[in-house]
């Protein structure tokens, strides 16, 4: 035999019994009544289509995957109540208005009874019970199985949306994905180094003064600070060259005067030349100039001729 | 009564009218729904031939059963023209039963056209007409 599949206690209102809209009239001359409470007994809990749906699924519809916030949040959790129902109407097919075979199976062996064959009409009654509640089990444990594939699919599809919701980490920064988007979104912005140089001296983002910390830690020594301090101190460089050049300058301006001065007090001064001139050599020589002449001859300077010294 | 070991050994008494065969193998359908490697729409509507024959010769009884059965293959069965189908004459011969002066069958025939589309109805006149001679 079949094994019987017990139902879920959640599912359990999904089987409010057999719909009767009113008790069948009961006739003195029959056993009915003993045969009706023995069918209704007997008969296998299916479920009312023409009760409303009860609406636990709304409630539970949009009330997220627990324990996972963010993105999830948008993921409405598996309605295991609402997902039995379609499939059990599914594998049930299309029903009329009531149920109308608890009728016609109860008409039936009610005029079975009627006619004298009670015996018959029970054995009858109780075996189609029998038989419909093996239907019905059977279809029930399709639909379980149905529903358990669709909760199969539902949690493949919870868990991608999980794996795909799971923060990850770009550089220093967590970035998460919304599966129902697809967007990413920073979850914390880990600060880089230079960010972290910059706040460190209490910088606010933006300003120049920010920005300059940022260009001073990636850049170094050629920041904009330390661009800053070179050129400080080369300003200060320059200005000690330039006034020590300007004392070396008044040095030597001042040196020249000495020596202007020097050289004018030179010259007013008489040498020792002047002071003790030669005698002079024209007594020994009469002044004659001489020199060597073109061909060799010695020659002298006679008023202005040249003349070969005899 | 119940499940038998030879249903075809049968056949040959039910064939030459033995209402008792007729109800024996008509009662074998239903009872073969019980087994799992049965269908039991197709086990019900063979059964229904038999269970059919004996109502148009046997007692109330026998029409009783027919009721029955097609109440539970209307049930068991999954496509909607042979749920229709089995109502339909369901409604038709408890109709002509109410005729009859079953007040039983009348009380259900009310209930049941309350509770029926109005195709069903149509074609349970249609059943009606056809049956009327037979049961």
């Amino acid at each position: 035999m079949r094994a019987t599949l017990p139902m879920p206690a959640s599912l359990s209102p999904a089987f409010p019994g057999t719909p009767w809209p009113q008790p069948m009239p009961a006739s003195d001359a029959s056993p009915l009544p003993t045969l009706l409470g023995q069918a209704q007994v007997s008969a296998p809990p299916v479920p009312s289509i023409l009760k409303t749906p009860a609406p636990a699924a709304a409630d539970q519809a949009g009330a997220g995957v627990p324990g996972i916030g963010g993105p999830l949040a948008s993921l409405p959790s598996f309605d295991a109540k609402g997902e039995y129902d379609k499939v059990w109407q599914q594998v049930q097919g299309p029903k009329h208005k009531f149920n109308v075979w608890d009728f016609l199976g109860i008409v039936g062996p009610a005029l079975q009874a009627a006619g004298g064959d009670q015996e018959g009409a029970n054995a009858n009654i109780s075996r189609m019970a029998q038989a419909r509640r093996d239907h019905m089990e059977q279809l029930r444990q399709v639909a379980m199985n149905a529903l358990r594939w669709r909760q199969d699919e539902y949690s493949r599809a919870a868990n991608l949306a999980a794996d795909t919701a799971k923060p990850f980490t770009v550089g220093r920064d967590r970035v998460q994905v919304d599966p129902t988007t697809g967007q990413t979104q920073t979850l914390y912005h880990g600060p880089q180094d230079f960010e972290a140089y910059a706040a460190a001296q209490g910088l606010k983002p933006g300003t120049s003064d920010y920005n300059n910390a940022v260009q001073d830690y990636v850049l170094r020594t050629s920041g904009p600070t330390a661009l800053g301090n070179s050129e400080t101190l080369d300003d200060y460089r320059t200005g000690n060259r330039a006034s020590l050049e300007g004392l070396r300058q008044n040095n030597r301006v001042s040196l020249e005067g000495l020596r202007q001065h020097n050289r004018i007090g030179l010259r007013g001064t008489p040498s020792y030349h002047d002071t003790h001139p030669s005698p002079g050599r024209a007594s020994a020589g009469g002044g004659v100039v001489t020199a060597t002449g073109p061909n060799g001859q010695k020659i002298k300077l006679v008023n202005g001729q040249w003349v070969p010294v005899q | 009564m119940g499940l038998l070991t030879n249903p075809y050994a049968h056949l040959k008494a039910a064939a030459s009218g033995d209402l008792e065969a007729l109800r024996a193998l008509a009662d074998h359908s239903i009872e073969l729904t019980r087994h799992a490697c049965a269908d039991p729409v197709r086990a019900l509507q063979e059964g229904l031939i038999f269970a059919r024959m004996a109502a148009a010769v046997g007692t109330i009884c026998d029409k009783g059963r027919v009721l029955g059965m097609l109440a539970l293959c209307g049930e068991c069965a999954n496509d909607y023209a042979t749920q229709m189908d089995c109502l339909a004459e369901g409604i038709a011969m408890a109709s002509i039963m109410a005729d009859h002066g079953e007040e039983l069958a009348a009380d259900g025939v009310n209930l049941l056209s309350e509770g029926s589309s109005p195709e069903v109805l149509e074609l349970a006149k249609v059943y009606e007409l056809i049956l009327k001679d037979v049961y």
